[in-house]
């Protein structure tokens, strides 16, 4: 828990766009730096193309892109997004937050289950005792057999050494 | 504010209209631009030669990684895309070697055409087979070309004043022709009965006026400025709000109103009401 909380805020601090955009001169941090002499110095400025975006309400916006299309046309954007467009009703009501996995299974799922799926309080105990019922279902002198899933974790016992 | 405090003070004692000014609240409604702003002509040069510069800074496009080699797209592209001349060892070059990298004159910036969804007119020209296909397809196929809009739209040459697709690229503020038949900001005096937010009163006299399919912002509650109406004996407080969405449709049919930019608003107000106002007006 705390170590990726630390990961993410050094990802945050180091976060550098390798790209020059117009305006902004940086050089590439994937080059290999060497000193850069006098007039020597030039900027990182990808190939970019002049492109059209036309959007779902039809405008029509001029960018530049790296990418080799210099036509693009959007068919969901922030023009007939009921996120953006609160006071539209022509837009399609669904809930625009719903995009993830979770979401699209709820939406799917929703009406087969008449109450929410209890919470489970303590998260290792509820497994345990399913396991122990087919243990003993089974048999008395069963062993487990661990099939898939993480055998031997090479950083741990690496700590366990230490 | 002292000197206004003081007139005002003075004025109360001086003449015959002892009675308290009254407050109103006048709406500062403003559609805002919907395109760039127009660069003059300084400023169109300026952002020619820097684009011209950043294009002569440009790398070459990296064909290799967008385009994998045997493929269709990649065919089509080099089709359009030839090679330039090579830096023969044999050939006398009176205006300088080409430096070719990677299918690239490096003495020049880099300028490449893409494969379309839509046919071309130069292609067509150049194939010389299909002059009869006509070049646009239907238009409410996806594969058609992308043409910018107009900067200049239909209210535009009509000179229609009172549509809000007017001068795109400026800040429209809306006017109405009042009582004393002079153009005016829309004001919206208080009633007697009972007190009210001056927001409040500015939002009921613009669906009163106005219809209420307005979908429009309001900036603040507070008043932005105070116009003291001498004539009338008035306190006018303005409250700003831009139009989001929606038509102003006058109610009455009798009343008359504009979408008006900063300088039209110049023309049509009345002198020292424009000058106390000015200030809150946006130029672009």
């Amino acid at each position: 828990m705390f170590r990726t909380k630390v990961i993410a805020t050094t990802q945050n601090l180091t976060f550098t766009r390798n790209v020059a955009m117009k305006g902004d001169v940086n050089l590439s941090s994937r080059r290999v730096m060497r000193k850069i002499r006098l007039g020597k110095a030039r900027p990182a400025i990808f190939y970019q193309f002049d492109t059209l975006v036309e959007l779902s309400d039809g405008s029509v916006i001029k960018r530049r892109s790296q990418a080799p299309k210099d036509e693009i046309r959007m068919i969901t954007d922030q023009r007939n997004s009921a996120l953006w467009n609160p006071n539209r009703s022509d837009l399609s009501t669904s809930d625009p937050n719903a995009t993830g996995k979770i979401n699209k299974f709820k939406q799917r799922f929703a009406s087969f289950s008449g109450e929410e799926e209890p919470v489970v309080a303590n998260e290792e105990e509820a497994p345990k005792d399913k396991q122990d019922d087919l243990l003993e279902l089974m048999g008395h002198n069963v062993q487990e057999v661990n099939k898939g899933g993480k055998l031997f974790n090479k950083k741990e016992s690496r700590n366990r050494k230490v | 504010m002292k000197s206004v405090l003081g007139r005002s003070f003075t004025r109360a004692y001086a003449t015959q209209s002892s009675t308290a000014p009254k407050i109103s609240s006048t709406l500062l409604l403003s559609r805002n631009p919907v395109v760039t702003a127009d660069l003059n002509p300084f400023q169109a040069q300026y952002y020619k030669y820097q684009n011209e510069l950043w294009r002569r800074l440009m790398w070459t496009f990296p064909k290799w990684f967008y385009f994998r080699v045997g493929t269709i797209s990649e065919q089509r592209f080099r089709q359009l895309n030839k090679d330039p001349v090579s830096n023969n060892p044999d050939i006398e070059f009176p205006r300088g070697r080409p430096e070719i990298r990677h299918q690239r004159d490096r003495r020049f910036k880099q300028e490449l055409r893409l494969p379309k969804t839509y046919k071309e007119e130069v292609e067509v020209d150049d194939a010389g087979e299909d002059t009869g296909a006509p070049g646009a397809p239907a238009n409410d196929d996806l594969a058609r070309k992308i043409v910018p809009n107009s900067r200049i739209t239909k209210a535009d040459e009509a000179n229609d004043k009172t549509s809000l697709e007017r001068k795109l690229s400026r800040t429209l503020y809306l006017v109405i022709r009042n009582d004393n038949n002079k153009w005016a900001l829309p004001n919206f005096g208080e009633k007697t009965e009972e007190l009210q937010a001056l927001h409040d009163l500015a939002e009921e006299g613009l669906y009163k006026i106005g219809g209420e399919h307005i979908n429009y912002f309001n900036v603040s509650n507070t008043p932005c400025h105070l116009y003291n109406n001498e004539v009338e004996n008035k306190k006018e407080y303005f409250i700003k709000s831009h139009i989001l969405s929606g038509e102003f449709e006058p109610q009455d049919k009798s009343l008359q109103y504009l979408w008006l930019t900063k300088e039209e608003l110049k023309d049509h107000l009345n002198e020292d009401y424009y000058k106390d106002i000015a200030h809150l007006l946006n130029d672009v």
